[in-house]
């Protein structure tokens, strides 16, 4: 119902907006630093902090301080800190940086203290809701802005053993948590032996998304001093600094021992009375595990409670409660500076507003009411241009998709039926089925004619390109079609021309659509297109467009024989940090191999189907990639790994993802124009939302 | 009198403990539970990672409970009820359900209160005025616009009138407040923000209850226009109005009493879907989120005290039909 209405809605709107002459509209010129070229594959995972030493140039004056000549300090903090510095509730700015922040070059230019962003989100989760990528995402490493490598960010630096076991790094002297307190070795040790390896809290033993699988027990940890610890690997792990900038990194950052100790039993022998006055918790792990992060991670016990401390560049000081806004402030202690000196974050607070659905959002942000907001949906490319065309305070940014393809579509060759198993294994099949798409209607009708038709594969202008794999079968020809057809079903057609199985009747397949992805609001439509192309060729399929709950259970099944889903793995080195549609066996939403992968970590909730040699060598090949000490290396493996999928050919593709685009605010600065945006970046967060700054 | 009352007091908890286990079983009808939403959010977003062990997602199912048996869950959740007051737990949330079910009542009860009030004031007049000039031009005219009403949905309404606002106004009519005063304590300033804004959704919704309530008014008004007793009073003397409002009206209205047992739970939960395109904070779309998440304490409890006010209303109507209507036996 409320689909259909908000249907109605856009068709009014796009009705209305057809009335006008439309303007084509470009990205806005900025004054931003000419961005290097695609993230060219020159660093290797060797990391010094760029220019660590160098005194910050303090040339500018700290603006609105009527102070009278505080003694020279060598950062500039914002005015709001400096009026509590002056009422004594804070210590100076100098005391609260540790020695060596981490400094950031503004992307666009040198922005100023003060303000407040409107942000909008739909839903409940602060995390989720977009605070995640603009808040939260402080790892050891982070991404440089033009995605080419990693660079040291909670940490100074990172020196890395030849055999790339032994990852030691070297911490930030006097950085401090949002309270004032010490991060140090000891926070990490918290985590690692208190968390990771106490039995208790990790009932399977350790495993977390940053360890490779099953080595979590042979990993070491050691503690050298209070700012040094060493993370030791049992096999070679070429690219976990990588992984540290990626959403799997995140634990790093969000055990402060000073605070979680009183939740834990070890330090705690009190612990039950806690749980008895929190009442809605059974016993201390799960007491431990509301405020630290719920056993995997999760940063919105950051949102939930503000006495916890943080090293986020801006912290709760209104949690949603019973209203619908989240207040964040500037988090005084952090740990970063521009390069003249002033202390980041540059916007002094945010106020997260939450809307009940995504159009009323959209209006918000017509309206001026919110600055940004996140995902602002497809559908509403043409109203947000019309608006910045009308004169609205809008700015309209182009950032580049990571993603290799629009969707992947899998036929699922681990299934319980034999004889579509072997159809869904055949390359013929395959092939048959692409060249049955005609791919360029799929793009007109569903994605405005943004895109170029693709298969799955790794972006032209990466260092991972491999000849022909992105154009290989994606004509329109069902004459050719028709012929790869003809090699898998050997037993002719039916009298209304559908293909039929080896037991003589009619060949009919299941595709499958999860309908309410947030991120699939397209699926079902071209899904549908789908259907009619292969139609028109002879291969029967039917649409079975269902919800997350009944997906989930089909999964677990493993019984979706046909499935559309997302297409990762285009732009920089993103093929060898997900891998998931050029590797069997490596990810959960491989469908085309679901069961393999099943049987790989071995969920035992799911059925798990034993991979032949092959995939098994496939995937030791990809696992060979991950133990190349440098970059270059893992390149050339990884190259090997490609080709065998360009060979192999495992699922279809649609089309190279069209221009993204996002609405900002005009009132906000140093967002640079374009961007690589994608999970791996952790969307926005390698525009380095601290150094976005409000211009008014 | 008393024993009837009693007599229905009794039926109403029986009814009242029906429903809360058939809420209960209700909201665990469909696949899955808390967990499976949980373990969706967190597949969608840490993509391609295999973070999400099995045993883990077991864990998770251990720690929320789901794994009892349903009648087991049952008697867990309503014993709390009964001895604690206590509702159990958001997942979504991650607080107190009883307060996600409480706190945004004002809100709710603030714009039904306002929308029932403007469709009694509007529709009986004109349900009057339409029955004793009946076939008049302003009949016609009435009839039409409450034919049309009727077939518009509220929240099409919504939808439109967001659009006019945006386009000719050039700013879209959302929200129950303006942003400074959403998180700010309750202020007589807030107040009058609140009623500056109210307006607009308490017309929406209050447009389709108009409709049918002159629809109905109307028709029960002939009913009775033609009855010999208005004949009798009319040849007695009687002044067409005084004899209009005191007999045929107060008959016509029957109906009306007795659904206002229905309009008691419309103020917890009432239009959710124009709640949710025009963006109120009612209580609405909470219950319409914690159905979707399976967040299943606050949609349980959501649901059981609907009900409660349902049969509650019911016996209220009930009561206020005996003292009306002295036909109506209290057997």
């Amino acid at each position: 119902m409320r689909k259909y209405a908000l249907n109605i809605l856009i068709l009014l709107v796009m009705l209305l907006s057809a009335c006008k002459t439309p303007t084509p509209t470009q990205a806005p010129a900025t004054t931003a630093p000419a961005t290097k070229e695609a993230p060219a594959a020159t660093a290797v995972p060797k990391t010094e902090e760029p220019k660590a030493t160098e005194e910050p140039k303090a040339t500018e004056e700290p603006k609105a301080t009527e102070e009278p000549a505080a003694p020279a300090s060598k950062y500039i903090e914002s005015p709001m800190l400096a009026a509590r510095v002056q009422a004594g509730e804070l210590p100076p700015v100098d005391e609260r940086l540790p020695a060596n922040p981490r400094i950031i070059e503004p992307l666009v230019e040198t922005g100023k203290h003060g303000g407040e962003m409107r942000f909008g989100m739909v839903g409940t989760s602060t995390t989720w809701g977009g605070m995640l990528f603009v808040a939260a995402w402080e790892h050891l490493t982070s991404w440089k802005p033009d995605f080419s490598g990693v660079e040291p960010n909670l940490v100074e630096s990172i020196d890395v053993s030849d055999d790339v076991t032994t990852y030691t790094f070297h911490m930030r002297k006097g950085m401090k948590w949002s309270d004032g307190v010490d991060f140090t070795a000891d926070d990490i040790a918290f985590y690692i032996e208190d968390v990771l390896f106490d039995p208790d809290l990790s009932p399977n033993g350790p495993g977390a998304d940053w360890i490779p699988t099953g080595q979590g027990p042979d990993m070491k940890f050691e503690k050298i001093d209070d700012y040094t610890f060493r993370l030791i690997f049992p096999k070679p792990y070429g690219t976990f600094l990588y992984v540290l900038a990626q959403w799997q990194g995140r634990y790093f950052a969000q055990y402060p021992k000073h605070y979680l100790q009183q939740f834990h039993k070890k330090y705690n022998p009190n612990v039950d009375e806690l749980v008895k006055q929190d009442g809605t918790v059974a016993d201390w792990i799960a007491l431990f595990n509301k405020y630290g992060g719920g056993g995997w991670g999760d940063p919105e016990a950051f949102y939930l409670y503000p006495e916890k401390p943080s090293l986020y560049p801006w912290i709760t000081v209104q949690p949603m409660g019973t209203g619908t806004q989240v207040r964040l402030e500037r988090n005084p202690y952090y740990w970063k500076v521009d390069t003249s000196g002033n202390q980041l974050p540059y916007i002094d607070s945010i106020l997260v507003i939450s809307y009940q659905d995504a159009e009323s959002r959209t209006f918000a942000m017509l309206n001026g009411d919110i600055d940004a907001l996140k995902d602002p949906g497809n559908d509403n490319r043409i109203i947000y241009h019309d608006a910045k065309d009308e004169g609205k305070p809008i700015n309209i940014y182009y950032p580049k998709s990571d993603g290799a393809n629009t969707n992947s579509v899998h036929f699922n060759q681990t299934i319980a039926d034999e004889y579509k198993a072997s159809v869904f294994a055949d390359i013929n099949f395959r092939i048959g089925m692409s060249y049955a798409i005609n791919r360029q209607e799929i793009i007109e009708i569903v994605h405005n004619g943004q895109g170029t038709p693709a298969q799955v594969a790794p972006n032209n202008d990466g260092p991972l390109y491999i000849e022909g794999m992105d154009t290989q079968y994606i004509e329109y020809d069902p004459a050719k079609a028709t012929e790869y057809l003809d090699k898998v079903f050997t037993n002719g057609k039916d009298a209304e021309g559908y293909y039929l199985d080896d037991k003589g009747k009619r060949f009919e397949m299941i595709f499958t659509v999860q309908n309410d992805l947030s991120y699939g609001t397209t699926y079902v439509q071209v899904a549908e297109l789908l259907i009619g192309y292969w139609d028109k060729v002879g291969v029967k399929a039917t649409l079975n467009s269902i919800a997350t709950d009944p997906y989930e259970q089909a999964r677990k099944d493993n019984t979706i024989e046909c499935i559309i889903f997302t297409g990762e793995g285009g732009a920089g080195i993103t093929p060898i940090l997900d891998p998931r549609y050029y590797v069997p066996l490596h990810g959960y939403q491989a469908y085309f191999a679901r069961g393999w992968y099943a049987w790989r970590v071995n969920e035992t909730d799911s059925v798990q189907v034993e991979p032949p040699q092959w995939a098994k060598d496939a995937y030791a090949k990809y696992e060979e990639v991950l133990m190349q000490p440098t970059q270059e290396k893992q390149i050339e493996k990884m190259k090997i790994v490609l080709q065998e999928a360009k060979e192999r050919f495992y699922v279809l593709g649609i089309s190279r993802p069209g221009e993204m685009y996002y609405p900002y605010s005009s009132r906000l600065g140093g967002i640079p124009a374009t961007w690589y945006d994608g999970w791996a970046e952790g969307v926005e967060k390698i525009t380095y939302p601290e150094q976005w700054f409000i211009k008014e | 009198m008393w024993k009837y009352l009693f007599r229905r007091f009794l039926s109403m908890l029986f009814t009242v403990w029906v429903i809360s286990m058939l809420s209960f079983a209700l909201i665990q009808l469909p696949p899955g539970d808390y967990v499976t939403t949980l373990v969706n959010q967190l597949v969608a977003t840490s993509a391609g990672s295999s973070t999400i062990s099995s045993e883990y997602i077991e864990q998770l199912r251990e720690m929320y409970g789901f794994n009892q048996p349903m009648y087991v869950q049952y008697f867990k959740w309503i014993g709390k009820i009964l001895t604690r007051g206590e509702f159990g737990y958001s997942f979504v949330y991650k607080r107190d359900a009883a307060v996600m079910i409480t706190e945004r009542l004002p809100m709710s009860f603030a714009l039904s209160f306002a929308s029932m009030i403007l469709v009694w004031a509007v529709a009986l007049p004109i349900g009057i005025y339409s029955a004793v000039r009946q076939y008049s031009l302003g009949d016609y005219i009435f009839s039409f616009m409450g034919f049309i009403g009727l077939a518009v949905p509220n929240f099409l309404l919504a939808l439109i009138l967001l659009f006019i606002t945006y386009k000719y106004f050039d700013k879209a009519m959302i929200g129950l407040f303006s942003q400074e005063f959403a998180s700010a304590p309750w202020s007589m300033a807030k107040f009058v923000d609140m009623l500056k804004h109210l307006w607009i959704p308490a017309t929406i919704i209050g447009l389709g209850g108009t409709a049918g309530l002159i629809r109905t008014m109307r028709a029960n008004l002939l009913d009775e226009l033609n009855k010999p007793y208005v004949e009798t009073a009319r040849a007695k003397g009687l002044s067409e109005r005084r004899l209009l409002w005191k007999y045929p009206v107060r008959h016509a209205m029957n109906p009306f009493i007795s659904t206002i047992g229905w309009a008691l739970p419309g103020f917890v939960a009432g239009d959710v879907i124009v709640s949710i395109v025009l963006n109120l904070p009612t209580s609405g779309p909470v219950l319409f989120n914690a159905l979707k998440a399976q967040d299943m304490y606050v949609a349980a409890g959501f649901i059981l005290m609907l009900s409660i006010l349902t049969v509650i209303g019911t016996f209220i109507s009930d009561i206020l039909l005996a003292m009306l209507d002295p036909r109506i036996r209290l057997q």
